[in-house]
C-alpha cells in the first residue's frame, strides 16, 4: 500500500498550487462521495517510492458548520493519512496556525509548510522557524511555491517523515481553570466507557463546544446524562466568569495561544506602506472606477472565450465536416452498405464531433478563470456584484457562470466550481439554462426574421429578457423548495493580488478540458449516436422522416404543442434534434421542410404568434444533451433530471400561455 | 492624623456638604442636616475647634481648616464608594445603601477602600464591554477607514462559528478598508487578513470605535 498524505490548508494558502507541484498532471478530479465538493488525488513519486495525495478542501477550522470542514475531518478521523502536510500562508501565521493548532490537538502526524517565504521577506517580517518548530514540536519546512522554490526540499521531508517513526504528542492548550476542569472529568469518563478515534482530550473539548457531531455520537450512551451534565455546569461557569459561551471561549482562549506563539516567534518588520495590493484595491474597487473596470473585464472574459474561441469551434467543426465529407467518398468508393456509411459519420464521427466542438470555449474559459482566481480578482469580482445578486437570492460569485451561460451554458456550469457553498452553487446551475446560449441565437434570428422582419432586434432581446425574469423566479422557487434552511455566510477572504504562473494556468486548463471530455464527452456522443438511430431506423426510411422512429415519435408529441400553436410533427421532431444541440432546431427544420424555401414554408405552417411561442419553447425547455451531460457530472443524476424536468414544463406552459392569451387578444 | 468618632466624622461630612451646597454653613443647617438638635451640635463644634478641624467665631458661619477639609472628603469618598457598590453590585435599595454606607465609612481601612476601588473600576469597565452601552456600534455602522476592537459577536450559528474561527475574537482591532460600490458589502482588516462581509453579517459584530 502506497503511504498516504493529506494537504491540509486555509483557502488561499497556495495549497492547490502546491498539490499540483507535488503531483504535476498526475491527479485525478472527482467529488467527495455524496457532495459536489471537489476532490482532487494525485501519486507523488519520489526516490523511486510513490505516495497517494489527497487534496482536502480549503477550511479556515475543523468545526463542523460547513460541507468543506465536515469533508477534512472525517478524512482525517476515518482515513488516518500517515502525514498531513499542512500549507500555512506565512504572511498571516496567526491565523492559519488556527486550524494547525487543531490538527496538532488531534495528534496526527504533522508537516508544516510555510508558503509565499518571498512575500515575508519583502515586507521585512522575520519568522524564527526554529523556535516555531521547537515550540509546537513539529517539523518545518519553506516554500515559495509558485516560484517553485523548496519543493525539492518539501519532498524530501515528506520522504524523512513518514520514514521516521515518531513518538506524537498532542498539543496541549491551556483553555483555563474552568475548562480545564471539565476537560479532565469528560476525559475520565470517555476512557472508562468509550474508545474514541481521536484523543480523548480532543473529543471532550468538542463536546464542551457543543459540537453537533460529537454530541450525537455519544447521546444515548450510558454516560452521555453524566457528560452532558458537566457541559452545563461548565457553560453557567464560564458564562458568568466570561460573559462568553464555551464555543466562544475556548476559541479564543486558542487564539490568545497563538497570539503569544507568534509574539515569539515572528518580528513585524518596517512599518507597512500601503502595498501594491492596496493600491491595486484603491483603483480596482473604486467607488466610480470599480464597476466599469469589472464590466470591462468580463467583456474580455467573454471575448476571450467566445470571440476568440467560436472560429476555433468552427475550425474544428469545419474539420469534421469535411472528414466526413472525404470519407464519405471513400466509403462509397469502397460500396460499404448505406447504413453503415451513415452509422460511423452520421453517427459515430457527428458524435465525438459534438463533443470536441467544446473543446476551445472550455479551454479559454478556464484559461480565462484561472487567471482570475489565481490572480485574486474572482474574489473582487464577488465582492463588487453581491450587492445585486444576494438581492436576486445568490452570491455574487455567481455571475460570471451566468454571463458564461449567454455565450455557452457548458462551460457556465463548470464555471460554478468557483462558488464553495453547495447552496449558491445549486441554484446558479439550475438558472443558467435559462441564459440564451449562443447556439439559440440562429433560432431566433431566422424566426425574427421569417416573421418579424421590422422588430428583429427586439424580437431577440425579449427572449433574452425573457430568460433572465424567468431565471430570477426559477431561482426564488427552488430556494424555497430545495434550501429553504440552508444559510451559509458570505464571509470571504479577499487573497491579495498575485500575477498567476503560466505553469498553475496551463495545468488548470489542461485538466478541466480533459475532465470535459472524460466525464460529459461520453453521454453527449452517445446521446448524438441515439438519436442517429431513432432517425434512421427503420431500416430503409429516408433520414429523420415521418416514418423513422423519431418522427413517429414527433407525430405522437404534436397534440402536446397544439395549444402552443405549432401543433405539427416537424416542430416536434426539431424541438427533439434540438435536444443534441439547439442550433439543431434550424437544420432540421430545413430538411424537414426543403432547405430553399424555408423562409416561406414557416410563414405558412407558423403565424406570428405560434412562431413567438415555438421560440420561447427553443429558450426554455432542455438545455442540451451537453448541458444536461454536464450537469450530471458536476452534481449527480437528481439535477439533471430537476432541471431537465422543471425546464420541460415551464417551456410548455410559457408557450401556451403565451399563445393563448395572445390568440383572446 | 487624629482619631474621630463616627459621630464626629459625620459633623465633618456634613459640613463639606453644606458649604459645597450653600457656600455657608450655620448651626441651624447643620442640625436639620443630620438630625440632631442644635445644642449637640454646639458641643460638636467645640471638640472639633479644638481639634483644629474647623474655625468659627462665635455664633457665626463654621468654616473648616485644611485638615478638616482633607479628613471630610476622605469621608465622603469611603461614602460614595460603599454606596455604588451596595446600589450598583448588590442591588440594595437607595434609601437603606444611604443608611449602611453611612454607617460603615468609619470603619473603612484605607486598604480595603482602595481594593474595593479598584474592584468597582474594573466592573464598571466590564459592564461597559457587555451592556450594549452607547460606546459599542455595530461594525456595519462604521465608516470608510474607521478602526474599532471588537467586544461582542452577537452572530449565532454558521456565521458564528465562520467569524470567530477567521479570527474575529473579542479585542481584536478591525478596520474597514474598502466598501463595495454598490454600498455592500464591505472589506475589513483583521488580523492581517482582509476579509469581506455583507452588511446584514457585519451587524452582528459590535466594536468599540478607537481613533
Amino acid at each position: 500500500m502506497e503511504a498516504k498524505i493529506a494537504l491540509a490548508g486555509n483557502p488561499n494558502s497556495g495549497k492547490t498550487t502546491i498539490f499540483n507541484l507535488l503531483c504535476g498532471t498526475k491527479e485525478k478530479v472527482g467529488n467527495w462521495p455524496g457532495t459536489t465538493v471537489e476532490k482532487k488525488e494525485g501519486i507523488l513519486e519520489y526516490r523511486g517510492k510513490r505516495f497517494r495525495v489527497v487534496d482536502l478542501p480549503g477550511v479556515y477550522s475543523l468545526s463542523a458548520y460547513s460541507i468543506d470542514e465536515r469533508i477534512a475531518r472525517d478524512f482525517l478521523v476515518n482515513e488516518k493519512p500517515d502525514l498531513v502536510v499542512a500549507i500555512v500562508d506565512a504572511t498571516n501565521i496567526e491565523r492559519n496556525l488556527f486550524l494547525v493548532s487543531q490538527l496538532l490537538e488531534m495528534g496526527v502526524n504533522l508537516l508544516i509548510d510555510l508558503n509565499m517565504m518571498d512575500i515575508v521577506s519583502s515586507k521585512g517580517i522575520n519568522i524564527d522557524t526554529e523556535k516555531l518548530s521547537k515550540l509546537l514540536n513539529v517539523d518545518i519546512v519553506e516554500t515559495v511555491a509558485n516560484r517553485g522554490i523548496g519543493i525539492d526540499e518539501l519532498k524530501g521531508r515528506i520522504f524523512k517523515n513518514l520514514s521516521e517513526r515518531k513518538n506524537l504528542i498532542p498539543l496541549r492548550i491551556d483553555y483555563g481553570i474552568e475548562m480545564e476542569e471539565a476537560i479532565e472529568k469528560i476525559e475520565t469518563i470517555l476512557k472508562e466507557n468509550y474508545e474514541t478515534a481521536l484523543p480523548g482530550r480532543v473529543v471532550a473539548i468538542k463536546l464542551l463546544e457543543k459540537d453537533p457531531d460529537f454530541i450525537k455520537s455519544i447521546e444515548g450512551k450510558p454516560f452521555f446524562n453524566e457528560i452532558n451534565v458537566i457541559i452545563e455546569e461548565t457553560e453557567k461557569r464560564i458564562e458568568k466568569t466570561y460573559g462568553e459561551d464555551i464555543e466562544s471561549f475556548s476559541i479564543e482562549r486558542r487564539y490568545a495561544f497563538l497570539k503569544g506563539l507568534a509574539r515569539e516567534c515572528v518580528k513585524k518588520g518596517r512599518s507597512e506602506t500601503a502595498s501594491l495590493s492596496d493600491k491595486l484595491d484603491k483603483i480596482l474597487l473604486n467607488k466610480v472606477l470599480g464597476l466599469p473596470l469589472f464590466l470591462f473585464f468580463m467583456y474580455l472574459l467573454f471575448y476571450l472565450v467566445f470571440s476568440i474561441g467560436n472560429p476555433l469551434a468552427d475550425l474544428i467543426d469545419a474539420g469534421f465536416a469535411s472528414l466526413g465529407d472525404y470519407l464519405r467518398i471513400i466509403f462509397e468508393k469502397q460500396a460499404f452498405p448505406n447504413w453503415a456509411t451513415s452509422l460511423l459519420l452520421d453517427g459515430i464521427l457527428a458524435g465525438v464531433g459534438s463533443v470536441l466542438v467544446f473543446l476551445p470555449n472550455i479551454a479559454l474559459l478556464f484559461l480565462g478563470i484561472s487567471i482570475l482566481e489565481d490572480s485574486g480578482y474572482l474574489a473582487r469580482a464577488a465582492f463588487l456584484m453581491d450587492k445585486i445578486m444576494h438581492t436576486l437570492g445568490l452570491h455574487g460569485k455567481s455571475f460570471i457562470p451566468l454571463l458564461i451561460g449567454f455565450g455557452c451554458n457548458v462551460p457556465a456550469i463548470m464555471a460554478t466550481r468557483t462558488l464553495e457553498s453547495r447552496k449558491d452553487r445549486l441554484l446558479t446551475i439550475l438558472i443558467i439554462p435559462l441564459m440564451s446560449c449562443s447556439a439559440r441565437l440562429p433560432v431566433y434570428v431566422l424566426f425574427a426574421n421569417a416573421f418579424f422582419p421590422r422588430y428583429q432586434g427586439l424580437v431577440v432581446f425579449s427572449l433574452y429578457l425573457i430568460g433572465i425574469l424567468l431565471a430570477l423566479f426559477v431561482a426564488k422557487v427552488a430556494k424555497n423548495i430545495f434550501f429553504k434552511e440552508e444559510v451559509t455566510p458570505f464571509v470571504m477572504e479577499l487573497p491579495p493580488y498575485r500575477i498567476p504562473t503560466l505553469r498553475n494556468v496551463l495545468l488548470q486548463m489542461w485538466i478541466r478540458s480533459f475532465l470535459f471530455i472524460k466525464r460529459a464527452g461520453t453521454v453527449i456522443a452517445s446521446a448524438v449516436i441515439i438519436i442517429w438511430a431513432l432517425s434512421s431506423l427503420p431500416p430503409g426510411v429516408e433520414y429523420a422522416s415521418q416514418n423513422s422512429i423519431i418522427g413517429r415519435i414527433g407525430s405522437i408529441l404534436a397534440p402536446v404543442f397544439k395549444p402552443a400553436g405549432f401543433g405539427n410533427w416537424q416542430a416536434s421532431v426539431a424541438l427533439l434534434f434540438g435536444i443534441v444541440a439547439k442550433e439543431t432546431v434550424i437544420g432540421t427544420l430545413g430538411t424537414l421542410y426543403g432547405e430553399e424555401t424555408l423562409r416561406t414554408t414557416l410563414r405558412e405552417v407558423f403565424t406570428p404568434l405560434s412562431a413567438y411561442a415555438f421560440l420561447l419553447m427553443t429558450l426554455i425547455y432542455i438545455p442540451c444533451i451537453a448541458t444536461i451531460a454536464t450537469i450530471k457530472k458536476e452534481t449527480n443524476l437528481k439535477w439533471a433530471m430537476v432541471t431537465t424536468l422543471y425546464s420541460l414544463v415551464l417551456g410548455w406552459l410559457v408557450s401556451v400561455l403565451f399563445y393563448q392569451i395572445g390568440k383572446v387578444l | 492624623m487624629a482619631f474621630l468618632t463616627p459621630a464626629l466624622e459625620d459633623y465633618l461630612e456634613g459640613i463639606l456638604i453644606l458649604k459645597e451646597e450653600k457656600g455657608i454653613v450655620r448651626v441651624k443647617d447643620l442640625a436639620h442636616l443630620l438630625k440632631v438638635k442644635a445644642s449637640s451640635v454646639t458641643e460638636s463644634l467645640k471638640k472639633l475647634k479644638e481639634l483644629e478641624l474647623i474655625d468659627q467665631e462665635k455664633y457665626g458661619y463654621i468654616e473648616l481648616t485644611q485638615a478638616g477639609i482633607n479628613i471630610a472628603k476622605e469621608i465622603r469618598e469611603k461614602h460614595a464608594v460603599l454606596k455604588n457598590f451596595l446600589v450598583n453590585l448588590l442591588g440594595v435599595n437607595e434609601e437603606t445603601a444611604e443608611k449602611d454606607a453611612c454607617s460603615m465609612e468609619h470603619y473603612l481601612s484605607d486598604e480595603t477602600l482602595n481594593k474595593l476601588i479598584n474592584f468597582l473600576n474594573s466592573f464598571a469597565s466590564e459592564k461597559e464591554g457587555t451592556a450594549l452601552g452607547e460606546k459599542l456600534k455595530k461594525l456595519s455602522l462604521l465608516n470608510l477607514g474607521m478602526k474599532g476592537i471588537v467586544r461582542k459577536i452577537t452572530a449565532v450559528g454558521v456565521l458564528k462559528r465562520r467569524l470567530l474561527d477567521m479570527g474575529f475574537v473579542r479585542g481584536e482591532e478591525i478596520e474597514v478598508i474598502n466598501v463595495a460600490p454598490l454600498g455592500d458589502p464591505i472589506e475589513v482588516l483583521i488580523k492581517g487578513s482582509q476579509v469581506s462581509l455583507r452588511k446584514d453579517e457585519a451587524e452582528k459584530i459590535l466594536v468599540e470605535v478607537i481613533p
